[in-house]
């Protein structure tokens, strides 16, 4: 009499194949996921500065955009001759100094020319301050005498709370006096 | 006679020496290529006749879905510079660039220095949480502020490209600024006071927050997940909710653009619909960004007009 043993009928050994083969293949790609992971390139704001897109709310983002577009211009007619007095940008129609419907919704700044040695700043005194906080718009003569502020003649604009004035326009009294700048920073598509 | 001759000779002389410098001052013009219909009326307005425009997407095609075809990357090889939105308007540019015959060619990122608003709409929000806060709304051009700031960055970048005309093109950008700044304050000048605060807007599609802001208006929803994706059911009825619920008096929507779930909102919910231009449809001129934005702002302030947003009192555009 011949016994045969015939073995159950079962895919342990293939299980464990394709289980370790799993295994293999979600270890690699975790492997080149970690080495290529991109650190995040966020560098965080110093505590006298706000971001302009998360540190601002809807009215001031207005305004600071406008505020941006119009330092072109202001430095422009700065070249070539005196500064130019908000109420007179306000006439040439130039946001956020033209006196609209606009204005009134984002607060009713008020806006006044005020002087720091070569540098200048358009303050805009908040009508509402739970609407938007008062804004400078701080931007250095073209003469490269930067009153101060080092190479820096870049437009810059800050935000304060409740300010009603400001005296010096260098960093440090502008951060001394409760004022933030605002930061913009660009990203580019991330689908690119 | 003798001096008649030499006369004649130096006027043929002169003649000819203008005639064979014309074709050098001609190669001199830089070719610029440009993606959207906004940036070749910026391009076109800041050059005027001392470059030429060259558009990468030709006419019909939607830039939403556009896939590159190899005769318009083959046209790449010829630009001198290339103007991109790059925040996610035109992210086919940069790939056409890559596989082109020149993909060192200069780029010039006209957003660069515009004050970036987050991304709105359900898509967008998801995706951002996964990158960092980083999708940005891409639409700046269709805005009077922000497309300013592009023609800015964009004349400034094409001086350097090209000295000798650099004058040229930024005395040229400051006159098309002004008069796209007189767009938006002959419409500001048609509203008598301030929109009030229950003057509550929605949008069908996530392009017109810059433009609203412009009025001191704020987006209170979006109702495309994404540009051309239609809302499921679910999120529809979600949408149709959060508008009654907001209170919403108008809904923005797109012109060249109908969709039946539009008129399911309107149906349900009651609200006015009011089409805008996305400025990216039909040819490519030098003013059809200055025609159709000012009938967006006619729109928007027909629509603040209309729904009686004229309030007694200003109302604050946001809290904090």
């Amino acid at each position: 009499m011949t016994r045969v043993v015939v073995r159950p009928a079962g895919a342990g050994r293939e299980t464990l194949f394709v289980a370790g083969l799993c295994a293999l293949v979600v270890a690699c790609a975790a492997t080149v996921a970690t080495i290529r992971a991109r650190p995040a390139d966020e560098a965080v704001l110093a505590a006298w500065r706000i971001d302009a897109r998360d540190g601002l709310n809807a009215a001031e983002q207005g305004l600071n955009a406008d505020l941006a577009a119009a330092a072109e211009d202001i430095r422009a007619e700065l070249a070539s001759g005196e500064a130019p007095s908000p109420d007179r940008l306000g006439e040439e129609a130039l946001p956020p100094f033209a006196k609209d419907a606009t204005a009134a919704r984002r607060g009713g700044h008020v806006w006044s020319l005020v002087r720091d040695g070569e540098t200048l700043g358009y303050l805009g005194v908040s009508g509402d301050a739970a609407t938007a906080r008062t804004l400078l718009l701080r931007i250095a003569a073209p003469s490269g005498d930067t009153g101060g502020h080092g190479s820096d003649r870049k437009a810059t604009v800050w935000a304060h709370p409740s300010a009603g004035a400001a005296g010096r326009l260098s960093n440090e009294a502008l951060i001394a006096g409760g004022w933030k700048q605002v930061a913009s920073r660009y990203d580019a598509s991330v689908t690119r | 006679m003798r001096d008649r001759i030499s006369r004649r000779a130096v006027l043929a002389g002169a003649a000819f020496a203008l005639l064979a410098a014309r074709p050098a001052v001609a190669m001199k013009r830089l070719r610029i290529g440009v993606t959207l219909h906004p940036y070749y009326s910026y391009v076109a307005n800041i050059v005027g006749d001392r470059a030429e425009v060259v558009p990468l997407i030709p006419v019909g095609f939607n830039p939403h879905a556009y896939e590159p075809r190899g005769e318009d990357i083959k046209r790449l090889g010829a630009l001198d510079v290339v103007v991109l939105n790059g925040i996610g308007h035109d992210d086919f540019a940069e790939r056409m660039i890559r596989a082109s015959e020149k993909p060192d060619v200069p780029v010039i990122e006209a957003n660069r220095d515009v004050p970036l608003l987050a991304a709105v709409g359900q898509m967008a929000q998801s995706r951002g949480k996964s990158v960092s806060g980083k999708v940005v709304n891409s639409h700046t051009f269709l805005s009077i502020t922000g497309s300013i700031t592009q023609v800015q960055t964009i004349a400034r970048e094409l001086g350097r490209l090209d000295p000798d005309n650099a004058d040229v093109f930024s005395k040229n950008a400051r006159a098309y600024a002004q008069r796209l700044r007189k767009i938006r304050a002959a419409a500001l000048a048609q509203l008598a006071e301030a929109p009030a605060a229950s003057f509550r807007v929605a949008t069908i599609h996530g392009a017109y927050d810059y433009l609203l802001r412009e009025f001191g208006l704020e987006v209170t929803a979006v109702v495309e997940p994404a540009h051309g994706v239609e809302p499921s059911p679910a999120q529809l009825a979600k949408t149709i909710e959060q508008i009654r619920a907001l209170d919403v008096k108008v809904i923005f929507s797109e012109l060249n653009f109908p969709s039946a779930y539009v008129d399911t909102i309107r149906r349900e919910t009651g609200v006015r619909l009011y089409p805008l231009s996305h400025v990216i449809y039909g040819a490519y001129t030098p003013e059809k960004f200055e025609v159709e934005m000012a009938e967006n702002f006619a729109t928007v302030v027909r629509a603040i007009k209309e729904m009686g947003a004229d309030a007694p009192s200003p109302a604050p555009e946001a809290g904090r």
